[in-house]
């Protein structure tokens, strides 16, 4: 699959993104996302690998040996960092944007055919990223939570 | 990463650290990778949760950085396994503090810095004022439980965003996002954790 994809320019950088329910005091939080991973992240890393090549990557400081160039990768490395954060600020404000939109399609058609169509569009949308920008995602860890189960009803302990 | 009878849950962060120490431990012509070469790994990426301690604590990485590579050049090996036996200890050691909490984000590169100060490079670190281990171990822990750190284990995402700029990456964190609050969920913040470099040379 991998031989399909667009060789990424020079100077790319990778970046880590983790993500985490907005309100995790809702009530079956936690079995809710729990039961989200186990259906998404399969699906995820079908849509796209980038495995062996992110086990592979170098970090910045890698070559550098003179301070001036270690300055500079930070510098690289912290711009990288500042321009996707803003990734995720964006898609925070799009998501709250579609809260309501949603509500309506799903008066509209049942819920199953809305996120099968909600699946399509965002297939599409890494398809077309990887075409035209040689964006490549992939989903790291754990599919299924390896935690100790905990129920929604009993918090855990952050000290056991 | 397999480590004989040990199963180790590494971040992604820590699995770095690791092949930056096994190459480093491969340029200085050795095969058995050593808990200094750990250490040397720790210093080279330059971020997480032993970063943050670091600053914390006001360490001279700098220094630090300097005298671990002295150190690792220096190094003369009886072993002939892949791990020395001491940085097996501190693996054992890191899985210990890591367990301590109820998460799932692996053992962090916080917690292998608390494990190499009861290492045989502990005497480096002390020189350089990290000389109590649960001092600093309380702080890893602090650190790991910082707002965006949650009790839920987190969706990991790594992104080669190519020429894409951040609004493309956006719409599709947001129409992942989507698909939660489809699933009955509240939806998703995405936070960035971490950014490497994909290729060796960056200038």
């Amino acid at each position: 699959m991998s031989s399909e994809w667009l060789e990424p320019p020079d100077n790319q950088h990778l970046i880590e993104y983790h993500g985490a329910p907005k309100d995790q005091d809702a009530p079956g939080e936690e079995s809710k996302w729990k039961r989200f991973l186990k259906w998404a992240c399969p699906w995820l890393r079908e849509k796209a690998n980038l495995g062996e090549d992110f086990l592979a990557a170098k970090v910045a400081r890698e070559q550098a040996e003179a301070l001036v160039k270690l300055a500079e990768a930070s510098e690289r490395m912290a711009n990288a960092r500042k321009t996707y954060a803003e990734a995720a600020t964006i898609a925070s404000k799009l998501d709250a944007a579609k809260v309501e939109t949603i509500k309506q399609v799903l008066k509209e058609q049942p819920i199953d055919v809305t996120i099968q169509k909600c699946q399509e569009e965002l297939e599409d949308k890494i398809a077309q990223a990887r075409l035209l920008y040689g964006t490549r995602i992939h989903q790291i860890g754990e599919a299924v939570p390896t935690s100790p189960e905990t129920s929604d009803k009993k918090k855990e302990d952050p000290k056991a | 990463m397999k480590f004989p009878g040990l199963k180790l849950d590494l971040s992604i962060r820590s699995q770095h650290c690791l092949k930056l120490a096994k190459d480093h431990a491969k340029q200085n012509g050795r095969s058995t990778v050593t808990t200094a070469d750990l250490l040397f790994g720790l210093m080279k990426i330059g971020q997480g949760m032993h970063w943050l301690a670091f600053e914390e604590n006001k360490i001279n990485t700098e220094e630090l950085f300097t005298d671990t590579k002295a150190l690792t050049s220096d190094l003369q090996i009886d072993e002939t396994a892949e791990y020395s036996s001491d940085l097996i200890n501190v693996f054992k050691t890191a899985e210990r503090y890591s367990n301590r909490r109820n998460k799932t984000l692996g053992i962090s590169t916080g917690h292998l810095l608390v494990a190499l100060m009861h290492s045989d490079v502990s005497g480096l670190l002390e020189k350089y004022g990290l000389t109590d281990q649960e001092k600093i171990a309380s702080q890893v822990e602090r650190f790991l439980n910082e707002p965006w750190q949650t009790r839920f284990s987190p969706l990991r995402l790594v992104i080669d965003p190519g020429s894409a700029p951040p609004e493309v990456i956006a719409g599709i964190l947001s129409d992942i996002s989507t698909l939660y609050r489809l699933k009955k969920g509240s939806g998703i913040t995405f936070e960035v954790q971490g950014v490497y470099s994909l290729n060796e040379v960056l200038w």
